[in-house]
């Protein structure tokens, strides 16, 4: 952080006293005074800003994807409609001793917006969707009405389209839920740091195989290799994670396997590094439709809750409705996100060519706002 | 103002300026240091406290003595890699050489690989928190103020039989002990 915060304050000393002991810029004379003035302000917040987007650029090698859940509470439709828009333009108006004159004259246009269609998420934030997903969703609520209207406008004798607004609303019982999966960023400086918390380095190929779900926009509840899971399934836990995501920050995965080693959960969260802060991943293998062994992980200190998961599904038949159930009936109780506060004591080291590139970038800014500073100066001075 | 003057002046303006900026960097390394020790220390009782809790939890939870509980965690710390398969079998042989309902012994089993994986926990965190501090207090130009302050590994609290161990460095076929 300091050095982010020094190397602009040292660049611009040095910039200036080369300046200083150079012959460009002799400060007998005013206007070099003012070049000279103009140089050291410029460069000090050019070069401050550069140092700054370098470190917030930096910082954000440590972020890394983590999926949150959310359920739609309402789907909008929003028809095409038309407005009327004013812009200005400059147009000639005569000429006065042969140069060109102008005026501002007001002109109008027919604007079109939409059709959208939308959804609002349970924390009110709303998102588009496609025709498709809207009219699956209106079928299923069956509630749709006219909320109101967009009235049209238009210009220049063009038709105004008047869009009507209708939407539909959730009706809060869990079978008819419309789920919502959404990737956002977060920091975990454990990944990137030496700390002994950290997960073996995985080699490439088994990144290859397990590649981590967030990273590559796989937002699913169910991961399966080699296991059939139903549609229906795989929508139940869509909506257990929905149910529970916003309320308890959580997003459970369900990793399944068939006829495989328990290791295998070494190697999945070597090549994931770990789960993410608000991942409870549930491991199972499935053996003639029997689950066989079964290993929770998060980042909970505590995991107790763990072997109570592992509990309920070892040695039976697999039965994702039931495990949802249990989850969505004790996830209160149990369930503890790990604040990666506990971690800020981390030291994170950036690469070096961060701070190479820090330097070379705050010089060559410099040099060019010296130049800028020359050229603007002399064009004022000569008119 | 002659140029002589004002090199002059400019280097001295230099050297204040270098040696302030070392003054906020002593101060910050000064402060890191602190703040890593602090929580090195605040650690220690993290880690007694989830110690502590371990058995605490067994006799508040299912009403056992503190002979009871200190036995169950000897039996718990052989379980503690999570369930396998055909636990069925097991839980019902464990739980009948202690003389319990095998849904009790897994409800207790489960509270206290928690909290024996809360205890591991806390004491990774003690280690890399004493990692962090030695490599920052280590490190040059940090050396140079604070090269002085690193402070001793932490002892892991472990099993005798673990102990023994890394002392004669000599592994029996026994790997859980006596």
């Amino acid at each position: 952080m300091l050095f982010f915060i020094f190397a602009p304050i040292l660049i611009t000393i040095i910039s200036a006293f080369v300046i200083l002991v150079s012959p460009w810029w002799s400060l007998k004379e005013g206007k070099n005074r003012i070049k000279f003035v103009i140089f050291l302000i410029g460069s000090l917040l050019i070069s401050s800003g550069a140092s700054y987007g370098i470190y917030v650029n930096a910082n954000r090698s440590m972020m890394y994807n983590e999926v949150w859940h959310f359920a739609v509470k309402k789907i909008i439709h929003e028809e095409e409609w038309t407005t009327r828009e004013m812009y200005t333009v400059q147009v000639p108006s005569g000429t006065v001793k042969g140069v060109t004159t102008y005026r501002t004259e007001i002109r109008y246009r027919t604007q079109r917006h939409g059709p959208f269609w939308k959804v609002q998420l349970d924390d009110g934030h709303i998102c588009k969707i496609g025709s498709s997903s809207y009219n699956h969703w209106k079928n299923i609520w069956k509630n749709e009405t006219n909320v109101g209207e967009h009235k049209g406008s238009s210009a220049n004798f063009a038709k105004a389209i008047t869009g009507q607004i209708y939407a539909c609303k959730w009706n809060d019982q869990f079978n008819t839920m419309f789920p919502w999966s959404e990737i956002h960023k977060y920091t975990n400086k454990v990944r990137r740091s030496k700390s002994v918390l950290k997960y073996k380095t995985p080699t490439k190929e088994l990144i290859k195989q397990y590649p981590r779900p967030a990273d590559n926009n796989n937002v699913s509840s169910i991961i399966s290799y080699g296991v059939p899971i139903s549609a229906e399934d795989v929508l139940f836990m869509d909506r257990i994670n929905a149910k529970l995501g916003r309320r308890y920050e959580i997003h459970i995965i369900l990793m399944i396997f068939k006829n495989k080693d328990k290791s295998i959960v070494d190697d999945v969260m070597s090549a994931w590094q770990g789960t993410n802060k608000n991942e409870l991943v549930i491991f199972m293998n499935v053996n003639d439709n029997k689950i066989t062994w079964a290993k929770v992980e998060s980042w909970m200190d505590n995991t107790k809750y763990h072997g109570m998961i592992a509990d309920q599904i070892i040695d039976k038949p697999i039965n994702i409705k039931k495990l949802g159930e249990y989850i969505l009936a004790s996830v209160g109780k149990n369930w503890h996100r790990k604040e990666f506060k506990d971690f800020e004591y981390l030291a994170v080291k950036f690469p070096w060519y961060f701070y190479a590139f820090n330097i070379i970038a705050i010089t060559v800014l410099s040099i060019i706002n010296g130049l800028l500073t020359q050229h603007i100066i002399e064009k004022i001075n000569r008119y | 103002m002659k140029k002589s003057t004002i090199i002059m002046l400019s280097v001295v303006g230099i050297i204040a300026m270098i040696i302030a900026m070392i003054g906020i960097y002593a101060v910050s390394i000064n402060n890191t240091e602190i703040e890593l020790h602090n929580r090195y220390d605040a650690q220690f009782n993290v880690v007694e406290t989830t110690l502590d809790k371990m058995r605490k939890d067994l006799m508040n939870q299912f009403k056992v003595t503190k002979k009871f509980a200190d036995d169950f965690i000897k039996v718990a710390q052989t379980q503690s890699e999570g369930r396998k398969g055909g636990t069925l079998l097991k839980f019902s042989t464990e739980s009948k050489a202690l003389g319990m309902n095998p849904e009790l012994y897994k409800k207790m089993m489960n509270t206290i690989s928690g909290n024996l994986s809360e205890f591991k926990r806390s004491q990774d965190v003690l280690t890399d928190v004493w990692r962090v501090h030695k490599t920052f207090c280590q490190k040059f130009p940090n050396s140079l103020m604070v090269g002085s302050k690193i402070q001793p590994k932490p002892e892991m609290i472990s099993s005798s039989m673990s102990k023994e161990v890394m002392k004669t460095k000599k592994l029996d076929d026994n790997l859980l002990g006596d």
